[in-house]
C-alpha cells in the first residue's frame, strides 16, 4: 500500500497513488489504467465527498488532459461510441482489494467493463478481415 | 463529481483572494464500509501549490529516499493543506474555501 496512515485509516494522495495506475483484474491480467475517479457526496450535508469508482477510458482521460486536445479526445471516442449518452468506463471502487503499484480489483476482466475499445475493434474491424471468424481452425 | 473536477483547480477564500492551486487530493480510508468490504475512501484535504516535477513524484512529502541534492531541488516550494471542512463550495474550475489555508504539518 502505497502512501502512509492514521488513527483514522490508510492515508493517501488520490494525484500520486492512484491517477496512472494500472489496474489489475484477481488473475493479475491489465485491466487498464485509473483515468479518473468518481466522487459522490454523502447523503448528510457536509460530508466529504466518498470516493465510488475508478473511470477508464477516453471519455475519462479527455477531460484530464483538457484544452483543444481533450475535446478532440473526447469526440473521437464519442464518435467511435453507437450509444446516445457515451459514459466511461466504470469499476466500483469497492472492487479494490489492495493498491500498490498498481490497484488490484477482485473482479475477472470478463465482469468488468473494460474491453469497449477492444469489442469496438473486433465488431468494426476484425470482423471484417477475410478468415477471421474460424481463426481457430 | 470526478477527481479532475477538483485538480488543478484554483482555490480562492470568500473574498476571493487566491490561495493557490489543487495539485493532489488527499484520501482517508474511513468512509462507509459496504457489507464484507473495506472502508470507502472519502477526501481528507486538499493539497495547494503550483504543479511541478518534485510534487508530481511525491518529494514534497519529504519521505522518499534519494541523494540529498535530487530531494532539495525537488522539494523545494510551499505546499499547503486545506481540510475538506473548510471547501464552501465546488465551481467549475474554482473552488471556494472558508478561512485562511493551513500550512502542512
Amino acid at each position: 500500500m502505497t502512501g502512509g496512515s492514521d488513527s483514522r485509516g490508510r492515508v493517501l494522495d488520490a494525484g500520486l497513488s492512484l491517477l496512472d495506475r494500472q489496474v489489475l483484474d484477481r488473475h493479475g491480467l491489465c485491466a487498464g489504467k485509473v483515468d479518473d475517479l468518481e466522487l459522490t457526496m454523502p447523503d448528510e450535508a457536509g460530508g466529504a465527498p466518498i470516493v465510488t469508482a475508478i473511470l477508464q477510458g477516453p471519455l475519462a482521460l479527455g477531460r484530464r488532459l483538457g484544452g483543444r486536445l481533450g475535446v478532440w479526445w473526447i469526440a473521437v471516442a464519442r464518435r467511435l461510441r453507437n450509444e446516445a449518452d457515451p459514459r466511461p468506463c466504470r469499476i466500483p471502487f469497492e472492487l479494490v482489494t489492495d493498491i500498490d503499484t498498481a490497484v488490484h480489483v477482485s473482479a475477472g476482466m470478463d465482469e468488468l467493463d473494460v474491453l469497449r475499445l477492444e469489442h469496438w475493434w473486433r465488431d468494426h474491424v476484425i470482423v471484417k478481415v477475410p478468415g477471421s471468424g474460424h481463426a481457430a481452425e | 463529481m470526478r477527481l479532475s473536477d477538483l485538480l488543478e483547480a484554483d482555490v480562492v477564500d470568500e473574498g476571493g483572494r487566491s490561495l493557490g492551486r489543487v495539485h493532489d487530493v488527499r484520501l482517508v480510508q474511513d468512509g462507509p464500509a459496504p457489507a464484507g468490504r473495506d472502508p470507502s475512501f472519502r477526501v481528507l484535504g486538499l493539497l495547494l501549490g503550483n504543479a511541478s516535477i518534485g510534487r508530481r513524484l511525491g518529494y514534497h512529502r519529504g519521505t522518499q529516499r534519494a541523494p540529498w541534492l535530487l530531494r532539495t531541488a525537488l522539494g523545494r516550494g510551499r505546499v499547503e493543506y486545506l481540510p475538506w471542512e473548510r471547501v464552501r463550495r465546488v465551481e467549475q474550475g474554482r473552488i471556494v474555501a472558508a478561512g485562511p489555508a493551513e500550512e502542512l504539518p
